[in-house]
């Protein structure tokens, strides 16, 4: 089965955002396939790049990374979405002028048609971390 | 094309998803998408007719809401339960759709293709 992965949750507030993430890890470890993995709103946060966890708590973009090179699969952020929460990559710091780019590699800026063209090759769409 | 029901369960100002629902909504309609959208839970509060977003510094959500149609999202619906219970008379709301009882609710999710909730 394909997979599209909708994640809404922040690493620091929900725990939908390591649910994410452990679901991507399993379907990886698994027969089935992930379509895409899509970040939104307050999801966008797991690939700020100076983000420090506590050390006990684990480094979700290090593990998200793997997923993506494993099954070789981009990770996209809402483009909208991340630029106002001050996640910017290389050329988007540049054009803005910032001393830096704030997004860590892999993840990526895209916009939402990138994730309503995965849902429509998807069996199934799964949404982490909506309000409750 | 698969379609999409989506859910817009928050406040209109307290986080971003409520915004997030309307984009999403119009990214999806500018794309041929068959898109649904259906206001529940606290996601009423965004029909309330007179908001001053603006002075929140963010946008006026009630004017995106009005003009959804002129983006071709013109499936709206809102969900008659939430309003009962947070003592709102559908006539002092800005109702950009048909109200639906609980079962149409469950109907119109179990004809979309995919759920996305906001």
């Amino acid at each position: 089965m394909r997979f599209a992965l909708l994640v809404q949750a922040d690493p620091a507030h929900s725990p939908g955002a390591i649910s994410a993430l452990r679901f991507a890890e399993a379907v990886a470890a698994s027969e089935h396939a992930l379509v895409g993995v899509f970040f939104q709103g307050d999801g966008v946060q797991v690939a700020q790049q100076f983000r420090r966890p506590p050390r006990d708590e684990g480094d979700l973009k290090a593990r998200w990374a793997k997923v993506s090179e494993h099954c070789a699969l981009p990770l996209q952020l809402c483009v909208a979405s991340a630029l106002r929460r001050g996640l910017v990559d290389g050329p988007e710091a540049e054009r803005a002028g910032l001393a830096a780019a704030t997004l860590a590699p892999p993840f990526e800026l895209a916009g939402l048609a990138t994730f309503l063209a995965q849902m429509q090759t998807a069996d199934r769409v799964l949404t982490f971390g909506a309000a409750s | 094309m698969k379609s999409l029901l989506i859910i817009s369960q928050g406040t209109p100002y307290g986080r971003s998803s409520a915004a997030e629902a309307l984009d999403t909504a119009m990214a999806g309609a500018a794309l041929d998408v068959p898109v649904t959208l259906l206001f529940d839970g606290d996601g009423v509060f965004q029909l309330l007719p007179v908001q001053a977003g603006n002075e929140l510094g963010v946008r006026n959500l009630s004017q995106v809401i009005e003009a959804l149609p002129a983006f071709e999202v013109e499936r709206c619906f809102v969900a008659a339960p939430a309003l009962a219970q947070r003592s709102l008379a559908p006539e002092t709301l800005a109702l950009p759709g048909r109200l639906l009882d609980g079962e149409e609710v469950a109907a119109l999710l179990r004809s979309a293709d995919v759920v996305l909730t906001y």
